[in-house]
Parts: C-alpha cells; sequence; structure tokens
C-alpha cells in the first residue's frame, strides 16, 4: 500500500476523461487493494453513490461495499458507510448448499 | 453443471443478499454490526437536520465531510444553508456562505412548490436576526416567492418592524402588491388587515424619505402607482408641509401634482 504523489497524479489525471463504467472498476480495484487514499482522491470527482442508484438493469451487479465486506476490511466498510452507499441493494450469489 | 444426484452438493441456488446478510454469510460479524448499527439510525436527512439543529459548526462540517464526493457535498451544503435559515442560526449561515461559497440568492423549491431563498426561508420562520444577518450579506431581498418580495413576505408573516425598516432602507419594492389582495396597495393591505405597527413603518419611510429630498425615489414611487405619499409626519403636519419647511420645491409639486389628479378621479368617480 505504497501511495506515492507520482501514483495519484497518475490515477487522477485518467480518471478525466473516462467514462464512469471504467471509473466505477477503477474503483472495485482500489477496493480490492485496499488503496484507501486513492480510492479517496478517485470518489471525490466521481459520484459513485449515483452510479450505483442509477440504472436499476445494467448496473453493477455487485456494489462496491461487497467487495470490501469480502476483504474483511473494516475501515473501507467504515468509509463506504460514511459515505451513505445504499445498504438495500442485494448481491446475488449462486453457491452451492452443501447437504450433510 | 453436476447433477444433484451424483455428487453430494446440491443444484446451485441463487441467493439475493443484501450487504448485512453478506457479511453475516462470510461470518465478518464486526462488519455485519456495523452495517446493521447504519442501518438502524434515523434517515440520511434526519441525521442532517439533527446535526444542524446542535448548531456546532465543527460537527456540521464532519458530516458534510464524510460524504467524500465534492458534488454531493456542495448539494447537501446548499440544503443545510435553507436548513440553516430556517432554524434562524446565524453561525450556520455563516459557516455556509464562507466555507461553501453558496450563492446567497440561489433559489430552491418550497415545499408548496414556490420557489424561495434563504432570505424568503429564514422570514418565512419568523426568524428575524438571521434574515437581518442575510440583508447585511446582502441578500437580494427583490427576489419573489410564494407572497412577491420579501417585503411582503414579511408583511404576511407579521415580522418585527426592525426587519421592514431594514428591508425599505435596502429599498425593496413597496409598490407590489400582496398576491391574495390583488387590488390593495402594501398601504391598504396593512390597514385591512390591522397591522399597524406596519403601516407605521411604511409611513415613516415615507417621511424619510421626504426628509433626505429623495426626490427620484418618491418619483419612482408615485410613477409606479404608490399613492401615499402625503403622509402625516405628527398631528396637523403633513408631508407637503414637511417638503416645504426644507425648501424642497420639486417633492411639493410632486405631492401637489398627486393630490390634484387624486381629486380629479374623485369628481370623475362621482360625476
Amino acid at each position: 500500500m505504497e501511495d506515492t504523489l507520482e501514483q495519484e497524479k497518475s490515477v487522477l489525471d485518467h480518471t478525466n476523461n473516462k467514462n464512469d463504467e471504467t471509473q466505477y472498476l477503477d474503483c472495485i480495484r482500489l477496493v480490492d487493494g485496499g488503496h484507501i487514499r486513492r480510492f479517496e482522491n478517485l470518489v471525490a470527482k466521481f459520484d459513485i453513490i449515483q452510479y450505483e442508484l442509477n440504472d436499476e438493469d445494467n448496473g453493477p451487479t455487485k456494489p462496491v461495499i461487497f467487495y470490501a465486506i469480502e476483504h474483511n476490511d473494516e475501515t473501507f466498510v467504515k468509509i463506504l458507510l460514511e459515505m451513505e452507499v445504499p445498504l438495500n441493494k442485494s448481491y446475488s450469489v449462486s453457491r452451492k448448499i452443501f447437504i450433510l | 453443471m453436476v447433477p444433484a444426484s451424483s455428487s453430494p452438493t446440491a443444484p446451485l441456488i441463487k441467493k439475493s443478499l443484501t450487504a448485512y446478510e453478506y457479511a453475516h454469510e462470510l461470518k465478518h460479524y464486526h462488519l455485519a454490526d456495523l452495517i446493521r448499527h447504519r442501518l438502524r439510525l434515523p434517515s440520511f436527512q434526519q441525521r442532517f437536520f439533527r446535526v444542524l439543529q446542535l448548531n456546532d459548526v465543527r460537527r456540521c462540517d464532519t458530516f458534510i465531510k464524510h460524504l467524500r464526493n465534492e458534488v454531493r457535498q456542495r448539494n447537501l451544503a446548499k440544503d443545510g444553508f435553507f436548513y440553516a435559515a430556517q432554524l434562524g442560526s446565524v453561525r450556520l449561515l455563516d459557516y455556509f456562505l464562507t466555507r461553501w461559497k453558496i450563492d446567497i440568492n440561489t433559489q430552491q423549491l418550497s415545499n408548496e412548490n414556490y420557489p424561495t431563498t434563504a432570505l424568503l426561508t429564514a422570514i418565512t420562520y419568523n426568524q428575524n436576526d438571521a434574515a437581518k444577518f442575510l440583508l447585511f450579506r446582502h441578500a437580494d431581498p427583490s427576489i419573489k416567492g410564494q407572497y412577491d418580495n420579501a417585503l411582503v413576505t414579511a408583511l404576511h408573516y407579521q415580522s418585527t418592524n426592525d426587519l421592514i425598516r431594514l428591508l425599505l432602507d435596502k429599498n425593496v419594492d413597496l409598490t407590489v402588491k400582496h398576491p391574495d389582495f390583488k387590488k390593495l396597495t402594501l398601504r391598504e393591505y396593512c390597514v385591512f388587515t390591522n397591522r399597524v405597527k406596519a403601516k407605521i413603518e411604511l409611513d415613516s419611510y415615507i417621511v424619510r424619505l421626504i426628509n433626505n429630498g429623495n426626490y427620484k425615489r418618491l418619483k419612482w414611487l408615485i410613477d409606479h402607482g404608490y399613492k401615499h405619499i402625503n403622509v402625516n409626519v405628527s398631528y396637523k403636519r403633513n408631508g407637503k408641509q414637511l417638503a416645504k419647511e426644507r425648501y424642497y420645491e420639486k417633492i411639493v409639486k410632486l405631492i401637489d401634482d398627486l393630490e390634484h389628479a387624486q381629486i380629479k378621479a374623485r369628481k370623475k368617480m362621482n360625476y
């Protein structure tokens, strides 16, 4: 988790001309990697909540908070909760149920 | 897919989980607790309103900063600006104006779908100090809301005299009419609805204009249909005499012309 200034700059420069989907993917990547600072910088410009709320059909099937939960990353979950991400979104998991 | 009969596992089952259930499922109980705690809190707007009620700039700042997104922060700050006007908190109004650089004349739709400004909101909720503060910060009193401009709103909601005087000194248009009493001028409206003090305030404004020899403003008022220029300064002494004493010839002529026109109109009605 090394956040040098140069890295932040490059991330920000890219985001200016990227569309929402790629920015959203970037968010997910940063959550996966646990880069809090860079995530905050990205989210300052990109309205992630609006993106998650907006498209019902072709929107993300797995909201960002689920990634943070998967990684058991408490700080990230806290940040996302503070940002008031919608909590009523559900994520469909296909899984096998073991019968013992 | 592996058929159910040939494996010890059941077929794939699709399960929809919310964030809370998902955290539970993965046995991250502390995360689940965090989410459950958040779910139990009152709605976002309610929480924001409560923070504003505390009248604490620092708490309000943290609350807004938690959103992290700049656009969302700005929108929330704008909402907060109107709430602050409603609560009458000068401290918060100042905070929103200076920290978030919100335009003081920014407009929003009220609950009844009328456009409103922070100044009109403050007057509506009878927050005199907040309204005065906004005027000192150069809020525009002539923006129209449900009850026309700020002066009519102030008269409608029976604001105190000092606010009305301040509004008049900001040269707010007093020739406008109350939307419910289209046929009455503002002074007649004050008489009709028994707002004696407000009426005195309007008259004393005219007296001040005559006193200062503000011919331009008086002429403008008459041209826009305000007729009560020859007010009684004191018992047996009216505006015309005052103007005469001060050698404001133009104003004397103005009042003469006005009275002449009124007499003429009255005669015409009698015929």
